[in-house]
């Protein structure tokens, strides 16, 4: 398939045919299981897609610049970039802490769900314009571990204030 | 006042605006939540589970809509 103007130009494209592909994937495999395909069978088909895509992704936009290795050239749109960002808020690790902080504890584990949104306000208030005040691509790199070390920070922080303040 | 300074004069008074309504919602709305769900309509629970959450995207959206527009008005937007 080719795209006409470059990749940037038709990221809402790309974002169509990805997220229809998922949704395409899930469908097929709630198929293959009312054709009786085992459980586990499944598991292993989501687990070896899931990489499949990432390397394909990866091979598709492998670079050399530092540039554009860790922040895509800065080329890619504020919201997209905001996409991808809100994506990470049910992280892995958050979707199980939260599900079994909830399963113990009750209503008062609905914290983190303020505390995790809310430290995004803090990122964006707080952090970023100073980031941008810094600016300079030489501390891009640094800036963006600062970025990524600090934002991991907040939520637990932003959390264990809300926690005080309710006790 | 020169320019530079006053951008960022502007950029602290957005900050410090974003940071009341995000401490509101964060903190003094749940400060209630115990006579917000006393009506007929769990309110506290509503706001931890999902208003909070709104206000905080919208939020941020108002916030660098605002940026923005002090970036544009000192020329320096990106």
């Amino acid at each position: 398939m080719r795209l006409e103007g470059g990749f940037i130009n038709n990221l809402s494209k790309v974002y169509g045919i990805y997220t229809l592909g998922f949704l395409g994937f899930v469908i097929l495999m709630a198929i293959l299981e009312q054709a009786g395909v085992s459980a586990d069978a499944i598991g292993w088909m989501f687990v070896g897609f899931t990489i499949a895509i990432y390397a394909l992704i990866g091979v598709l936009s492998r670079t050399m610049e530092s540039g554009q290795y860790y922040v895509a050239g800065r080329e890619v749109p504020a919201v997209f970039n905001g996409m991808a960002t809100a994506a990470d808020w049910m992280s892995g690790a958050s979707f199980i802490a939260m599900a079994g902080g909830i399963y113990l504890k009750g209503y008062p584990y609905m914290a983190f769900l303020v505390g995790w949104t809310g430290g995004y306000v803090l990122v964006a208030s707080l952090l970023a314009p100073y980031l941008r005040k810094l600016d300079a691509i030489q501390c891009q790199i640094s800036s963006a571990r600062v970025m990524a070390a600090i934002w991991r920070a907040c939520a637990p922080l932003s959390f264990w204030l809300w926690h005080l303040s309710l006790m | 006042m020169s320019d530079a300074s006053n951008h960022w004069e502007k950029t602290k008074g957005l900050l410090f605006k974003t940071l009341a309504v995000w401490a509101f919602f964060a903190f003094i709305i749940h400060w209630f939540g115990d006579a917000l769900n006393s009506g007929s309509f769990p309110g506290g629970y509503f706001m931890a589970g999902m208003g909070s959450q709104i206000a905080f995207a919208i939020l941020i959206f108002w916030f660098v809509m605002k940026q923005g527009q002090i970036d544009d008005e000192h020329g320096v937007s990106e």
